[in-house]
This record gives C-alpha cells, structure tokens and sequence, in this order.
C-alpha cells in the first residue's frame, strides 16, 4: 500500500528573472511512498522539495503529472483530513496562545472540541511545552514554535504527516527528542515524508531517500543500498611487517598505526587475505565493512550532476 | 459551512487580540457620551405647527437632523473598519501562514469566504453599537422614536459589504493591506463626487469627460448615495423633501443605484474568488 504516489510531476514557473523563460523546478518527478515508513526528500538549496510538498498539499499546482495521497483521488481535499504539515518558515499567529492555536488548527482538520483538548494536552507534553501551553505564540523561541509546530502537524492524528525541516532551529537534546517522537509515530504505523539537509539525522531515522537536483529525481532508495559500498574494508592487525610490500596483489593501504584500508573486487578475495594474514601468524583484532555515509552519498551525487550555481 | 463558520471565529479572535473591538468600541462610545451630555430641548417652533405626519416643525427638523448626523458617523464607521480591517486578506496570504491554512481539508473559497464575513460581521457589531447607540440615545433624550434608522444600519452594512470586498480584492492581488485601504478610501469619495456628476457637467461639458464619468459612475459602486437615500427615506416627508433638496438627488434612481452596487459586489467576489483558487503559494 503506498501512502504517497507521485507521477511525472512537472512545475514550471515563470522566471523570476523577468526573462521570457520559464523556470523549471520540478522535472518528471515519480516514486511511491510506502505506508507507515519514514521516507527523507533530500537535494541542495532550491532543488524543489518544498515545492513538491506544496504540490502535495494542494497549496501549489502541479503543471503537469499527478499523485495521489493515501490512495485517494487527487484533489479530494477532505484527505487532508487525514494529513498533517509542518511548514518550512512557518508563521503561525502569534495573537494566539499555543493552547489555542492547536485549537483553532484542530478545529480546521474537523475534530471536535473534545478530541481536541484531550490532544491538545497530550502533545504539548510530548514536544515539551506543557508548562507554555497559554503562553502567547510571539513570546515562543524558534525551536519553541518549531516543536509547536510538530504538535500542530500531529494534531489529527494524521496517517501521513509532512514536515519540512522538522529540526529546523532546535537544539541537539530537542532533536533527539523530535527524531524519538517521529520513530514513535512510526510505530504506531503512520507515514512520515520529510525534508532535511540534516543528512546525518535524516540517515538515523529513514527507511528510504529520494534525491533531487535542481528538480530531477537523480537517486531514490533504502539508505541501506546507498551507503553500502562495494567491499571496502577496515582492517586493525597486530604486525610490525609492511603490509603494503607483503600483499602487493591487494590493494591494501596502511592508514595509519595498526589500521589497514582494503578493498576488493569480489567478496572471496577477503577471504584469501584472510587465510593468508593467518598464515604469516599476523593476529587479525578487527574487519570492518566500510560505509558510505548519506552525506557522502549525496556529495558524489552532487559533484557529478553539477553545482546548483551555474 | 463548518470550515467558514472556524474561520469566521478566527478572525473574530483575532480582531479581540488586535484591539479593533476596543479602539472603535472606545471611539463610539465617547461620541455616545457625548451626545447624552448635550443639552437638548425640544423647541416648538409654532409655526406651521402640525406637519403631514402629526410631528410639529421643531420634531421634524430633529429628525432630519439625526438621520443626517447618523449617517455620516456610519460614513466615519465604514472608513474606521476598513482601516482596521484592511490587514484581513494579506495577513493570512504570508509565507508560511497561508501553507498552513490550505493544508487543512478546507477550499480556498471557504478560507476566503470566512474572512470576507469575519470582517462584515466585525463591521456589523460596530455599526450597531455606534449607529444604534447615538440613534437610542438622542431619542430618548428627544423622546422622539424613528425607527427608520435600522435601514440605515443595513445599508451601511451593506456599504461596507462592498468595501471589504475591493480591500479583499486588492489584498489578494497585491498581498498587501494598504493598496486595498487606498482604492476603497478613494472610491469612497469619488463615490460621492460622482454622485454629483451632473452638476460638475455644467462646466465640464466636454463628451470624453462625460463618457468617463459616467462610466466610471456606474461601474463604481454608489456608497454614499447609498446612505444618503437611505436617509433620505425616513418616515417624515417633511425631512425628506429638506434632504431631497439640500442634497440634490438628481435623476439617478433608488433601485438602479442598488442594483448597479450589487453588481459590482458579486463581481469583486467572483473575481477574488477566481484570483486565489488559480494562484501557487
Ligand atoms: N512562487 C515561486 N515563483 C517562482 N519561483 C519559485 C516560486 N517558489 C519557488 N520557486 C523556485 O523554485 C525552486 C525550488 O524552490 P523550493 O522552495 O522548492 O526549494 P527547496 O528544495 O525547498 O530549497 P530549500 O532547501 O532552500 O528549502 C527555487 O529555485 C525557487 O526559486
Ligand atoms: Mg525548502
């Protein structure tokens, strides 16, 4: 069951420029969501992530292409009910105290009063912020409105919530707490579609990642097939011989003290260097896959589709 | 229906925090004061002493003189509540508020539908309690009740049915309060310039200038002539036949100038609702 499926999204705007041109930030995006995962939209400044959410949301329109949100048609807003969205760059009204606000935002998702209040209370003590709970929203610091923010986006108890940098201006603590709560919501089966540069974050607590480039969808998968990497390995050895001399036929590199990079063509060649290292008497205290970080991942990407600053 | 009734109840909200309610409830009510503490007598002019309607002279004077007086603290209310209410439309249409809004079940015609009547019912509260306090207070201290004046009240409520409508208009073209405050302030009184339009063609009698003024005349909505008919209407002939004069109503007829008015009201409607459910935000 897919939560989100998006098919050949195109956005055209006109070029800000004032050029006759028209500005394409969204090129043929397609992938599909599956239900009760945390699924990451990853791409440099500008490559088009708010803008596919909007889209989404219905706050946007798509040029062409379509997609529908928990299998309904596209259009249907009464889905929304169902939907939760933390903005990027949210204002919320700041006239209104947080207690509030989830209120009037809960009353517009159509809960009733009493639902409401019952959620109200509980959420605000999951992002932290019983003790402000009629505290006026100007007073709040902006990690205090971000995590008022997320109660906002769960305040339906939504099947499917989008949040657009979700850690934005939180603190360390306060983001771990939020990567808790979005692993919380997950397990009590809901979607979870977020926008992050946060790469180390976004690798923590994803299932999947897509990745856009200047509105092309350039890498989409679980973040265990990007990161791994083809049989490259750490290896720590007790040896006071020169490896690199010993086994010129590997490709081994001392990197530094007792700590040995290696990597290989196919997974039996470790073996061999094993047998081997055993034979020499050489004590082998560690092997270590080596992975890719996300980050990684996603510079390579970048350096090989270009520089958004063309 | 639901989603306009939360938003209507929003804007109400806001307006309490905003001190709208307070500032113009102030404001009224020191005129209202104000009018309690003048000192009023019904003087009887003998003369001519009973009118048509049983009234004397003096009574009738008193009540053209309320109405008239009346009216132009309802025209003082409609441009107070436009300044006030002229950030309805633009606030809601920032960055990162409007995203907010529009990703909850409800159309964008019922977002801007509920601030539309938010603002004509914060009007209408306002106009009640000002319009309605110095109607009640004068009469009773001339002990002279002409309920006419709650005609009044509907079409100044219906004036600024209008003027909230170019405010939102503007606001959605423009996302911004000011641009909308401007052009209804000016239509206000290029409302009533042209209301005169007849007369200013006793020296300006040029065919282009008379084709634009016309034109513009029956395009724009007839706010103060509105008001002024209106109030022209009450129920001692007496008065209306001294408004009739000392305005010079001219030729232009109640209904065309009510109809001509509505026009332009569903027609800056329709528009803005066009504008804000084609646009990306
Ligand atoms: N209303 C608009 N009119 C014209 N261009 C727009 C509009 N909104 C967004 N864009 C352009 O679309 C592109 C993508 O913007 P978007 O906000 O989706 O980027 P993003 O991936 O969310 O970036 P960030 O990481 O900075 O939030 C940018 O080039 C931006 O200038
Ligand atoms: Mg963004």
């Amino acid at each position: 069951m897919s939560a989100i499926s998006i098919n050949n999204i195109v956005k055209d705007y006109k070029n800000p420029k004032g050029e006759n041109k028209i500005l394409r930030v969204l090129e043929n995006v397609s992938f599909n969501v599956e239900k009760g995962t945390i699924y990451g939209l990853l791409g440099q400044n500008g490559a088009g992530k708010t803008t596919l959410i909007k889209i989404l949301l219905g706050i946007v329109y798509p040029t062409s292409g379509n997609f529908s949100l928990l299998e309904s048609k596209q259009n249907d807003r009464n889905i929304l009910e169902k939907v939760g969205f933390l903005p990027e760059n949210h204002n919320f009204p700041k006239f209104l105290s947080a207690k509030e606000f989830l209120y009037y935002f809960g009353r517009l998702s159509h809960l009733n009063t009493n639902d409401i209040s019952i959620r109200t209370t509980k959420l605000l003590d999951m992002v932290g912020l019983s003790a402000r709970s009629n505290s006026k929203i100007r007073t709040f610091s902006k990690g205090m409105m971000q995590r008022l923010g997320l109660a906002q986006a769960m305040i339906n108890q939504p099947e499917l919530v989008f949040l657009d940098e979700p850690t934005d201006g939180v603190d360390p603590i306060g983001r771990k707490e939020i990567r808790d709560i979005l692993l919380h919501l997950k397990s009590q089966g809901t979607t979870i579609f977020l926008n992050s540069h946060l790469l180390s974050e976004v690798e923590m607590i994803t299932d999947r990642v897509a990745f856009l480039n200047k509105g092309k969808l350039v890498k989409e998968g679980s973040i265990s097939d990007l990161t791994a990497t083809k049989h490259e390995f750490n290896l720590v050895l007790s040896t006071t011989e020169n490896l690199e001399h010993l086994y010129p036929s590997f490709h081994i590199k001392n990197v530094k003290d007792d700590i040995y990079y290696t990597r290989f063509d196919n997974e039996d060649e470790l073996n061999v260097l094993i047998d081997d290292l055993r034979k020499n008497n050489i004590t082998i205290r560690e092997i270590t896959p080596i992975k890719n970080s996300l980050e990684d991942v996603f510079i390579k990407l970048v350096k090989n589709t270009g520089d958004i600053n063309e | 229906m639901n989603n306009i009734i939360e938003i209507i109840r929003f804007t109400f909200r806001e307006s309490l925090s905003k001190k709208v309610f307070l500032v113009l409830g102030i404001i009224a009510s020191v005129f209202i004061l104000g009018i309690f503490l003048i000192p009023m007598d019904k003087i009887s002019i003998s003369l001519n002493s009973n009118g048509e309607n049983g009234l004397n002279l003096g009574e009738n004077i008193f009540l053209f003189f309320q109405i008239k007086f009346l009216s132009s603290i309802g025209g003082f209310a409609l441009l107070a509540l436009t300044f006030a209410n002229s950030g309805l439309f633009s606030s809601i249409f920032e960055k990162g508020t409007i995203d907010l809004f529009l990703s909850k079940p409800i159309t964008r015609t019922q977002l801007l539908l509920g601030r539309y009547l938010g603002g004509l019912l914060i009007a209408t509260v306002i106009i009640v309690y000002f319009v309605g306090g110095a109607w009640l207070v004068s009469s009773i201290k001339m002990n002279l009740f002409n309920w006419y004046f709650s005609v009044l009240i509907f079409s100044l409520i219906f004036s600024y049915a209008i003027m909230n409508s170019v405010v939102m208009l503007f606001g959605i073209i423009t996302k911004s309060g000011i641009p909308g405050l401007i052009i209804t302030f000016f239509m206000y009184f290029a409302s009533s310039l042209l209301a005169s339009r007849e007369a200013i063609y006793q020296f300006i009698n040029k065919g282009t200038f008379i084709t634009i003024a016309d034109s513009l005349y029956y395009f724009l909505p007839k706010i103060s002539q509105i008001n002024d008919y209106v109030s022209s209407f009450g129920d001692t002939k007496q008065a209306n036949e001294l408004l009739n004069q000392s305005l010079k109503l001219g030729t232009d007829s109640y209904t065309m100038i009510f109809s001509t008015s509505l026009v332009f009201l569903f027609f800056t409607i329709s528009v803005s609702v066009k504008l804000i459910n084609n646009r990306n935000f």
